[in-house]
């Protein structure tokens, strides 16, 4: 959690203002998003099932070696996980029938507008970047894996395998190559761009533009404008995402929306409890005192 | 990381402290009010100083983080601090290099081969009789362009819809052959990992083997207007190919009547 002047300043004026409850808690839904940040779209209808991005992102984040090539298409025979104890890969492609077509779907994290796992993390390592990916910050983590169950997709995993030096793993959208002014590995991998690089507002327009463009290839919607309240990666889509295992039930509100008035609250009743009892035990010890008091004097008299 | 306190509000971040200070008043108020001291007045100094002492030290590292340069670009926050190229390069020769380490982009298809290896036109022969020129070059309008005039940059800020030249040839191959592009299996009917025949390994063919000697051969008072030799040669190709010159060859007979400035649609005259 790092803080700026505002940030100290609120936190403070928390501490002191006790009346002034609600205040703070109002600023923090005006921010909308860093303007430039970028994105990803998939397109689908495009995607031929080549696994050149898992190739591509494999390398780029330097992952084991997985037991079979990228060459084998028996992978596709089961719904596998970006994640898993044998398959240490950042993102995968899975394969579905919908009648008669066939379609294929890459799997990865969202990087979502408004992440919950940023949200749920105790210590601030999960972090959404004005670039757009959202980055772990390996120094930071303890450990708790809270955003492996607060992510409405399921896709942080932990590196069980390791003992000593677990990971938190998940794809970063290639961070590291970004601030370079490289494209992500799986976009500059994919042979025919069913992953298009760019900002997501830019991405967001070309993505209406190719189903107003072509209505009859494509369904109406873009998964990810409003789900979770947007995310960083666009799916466009020839079949509804509901028959490609996208979750639908996840709603368009931001996932830490749900949490933040509630949470903003702690502090204040943290604050505001020890003064309220440490007051009423001061008011009530000094009634008892001068009754005592009074008992003395008059045993005295008597 | 240099000390306690910076490492404290660097892990925990700057509310730990605020709260550690918070738990010591605490503390210091519950020993106040339990004291059987009757001067107690005299603590309150101690209580004051402790909060400020805490105050003040928190205000200072948060002011530190700000003023270091680490946090600075959250107080602009809205703009991002590093600078993005304009151009995010799939194609640059780096990669394609790298991708020819991997032999990613072996064609060896035999079909594929019999048309388009060599010259332009022997593709471009065999395709024009199954379809229009304007299905493939479908954003030229007056002059046909090469893929490579529009294609060259993919992700293009400015115009994300145009694709990188090896998305466009895919897309543009796939338009129509949908069987090739059928799933993952189908990628091998061009593509196979012997390099001794690939196309995309192989050099490509230079129709000219003209040196700048070459052309101050006629340009004896040099080129007008400064121009390059490879677009000198593009725009006047007729010059030298109607009458001979410096031992070119003359026009095909099916190539009458055609505009010097058409040339460079399918002949691509390389190096230069």
């Amino acid at each position: 959690m790092k803080m700026n002047r505002r940030d100290f300043v609120k936190a403070g004026g928390s501490l002191i203002a006790l009346s002034l409850l609600g205040n703070t808690a109002s600023a923090a839904h005006s921010f909308t998003g860093y303007p430039d940040r970028f994105g990803m779209m998939s397109d689908l209808t495009r995607c031929i099932g080549c696994r050149r991005c898992e190739a591509a992102c494999n390398k780029a984040n330097n992952l084991p070696e997985p037991k079979t090539s990228f060459e084998d298409t028996s992978v596709f025979e089961e719904k596998r996980r970006p994640y898993a104890a044998d398959v240490q890969s950042y993102t995968v492609v899975n394969r579905y029938k919908v009648g008669e077509k066939t379609v294929y779907r890459k799997v990865q994290c969202m990087h979502c507008e408004e992440p919950a796992c940023v949200s749920a993390c105790l210590v601030g390592a999960l972090k959404k970047t004005p670039e757009g990916p959202v980055v772990w910050n390996e120094k930071v983590c303890i450990g708790c894996r809270y955003c492996i169950t607060a992510c409405p997709f399921y896709i942080p995993a932990f590196e069980y395998s390791s003992a000593f030096d677990p990971r938190i793993q998940k794809c970063f959208m290639c961070h590291q190559r970004i601030v370079k002014g490289i494209v992500p590995a799986c976009a500059e991998a994919c042979p025919v761009e069913a992953i298009t690089f760019g900002k997501r507002s830019s991405l967001l327009k070309l993505a209406w533009t190719r189903i107003w463009g072509e209505p009859d290839r494509y369904i109406d919607h873009v998964y990810g404008e409003r789900e979770a309240g947007g995310t960083g990666w666009l799916y466009i889509s020839g079949v509804p995402f509901s028959q490609l295992e996208f979750p639908m039930d996840i709603g368009t509100s931001a996932f830490p929306e749900l949490t933040k008035d509630f949470l903003s609250m702690v502090n204040l009743t943290l604050v505001s409890w020890p003064a309220v009892f440490g007051g009423i035990y001061l008011m009530t010890k000094n009634r008892e005192k001068p009754l005592h008091g009074e008992e003395k004097e008059e045993e005295d008299k008597l | 990381m240099e000390t306690l306190v910076e490492y404290l509000t660097y892990v925990k971040g700057i509310g730990y402290l605020v709260v550690v200070a918070f738990l010591f008043a605490f503390i210091t108020f519950w020993l106040l009010v339990h004291t059987k001291n009757k001067d107690i007045i005299k603590t309150v100094p101690v209580v004051v100083m402790i909060w400020l002492a805490f105050g003040v030290a928190s205000a200072l590292v948060s002011n530190g983080h700000n003023t270091n340069g680490h946090d600075a670009k959250d107080e602009t926050a809205l703009e991002p601090a590093v600078e993005f190229p304009e151009y995010y390069s799939n194609g640059s020769p780096a990669t394609i290099t790298a991708h020819r380490v991997e032999k990613w982009l072996g064609v060896n298809n035999t079909e594929y081969l019999a048309i388009s290896y060599g010259s332009a036109s022997n593709f471009h022969k065999v395709m024009s009789e199954k379809i229009a020129c304007t299905d493939c070059h479908h954003n030229s309008k007056d002059e046909i362009h090469a893929c490579s005039d529009c294609h060259s940059a993919p992700f293009d800020p400015e115009d994300l819809s145009k694709p990188g030249l090896k998305a466009a040839i895919h897309t543009r191959c796939m338009y129509c052959h949908k069987e090739v592009f059928g799933g993952p299996e189908d990628c091998k009917l061009c593509h196979t990992m012997d390099t001794s025949t690939s196309v995309a390994v192989a050099a490509p063919e230079r129709p000219h083997a003209l040196t700048w000697e070459d052309c101050v051969r006629c340009h004896k008072d040099g080129i007008p207007g400064g121009q390059k030799i490879k677009i000198v040669y593009h725009d006047f190709c007729i010059k030298c190919h109607t009458k001979g010159i410096a031992d070119a060859a003359k026009l095909p007979e099916d190539h009458a009547g055609r505009a010097g400035d058409t040339c460079k649609g399918c002949h691509k005259p390389a190096g230069g």
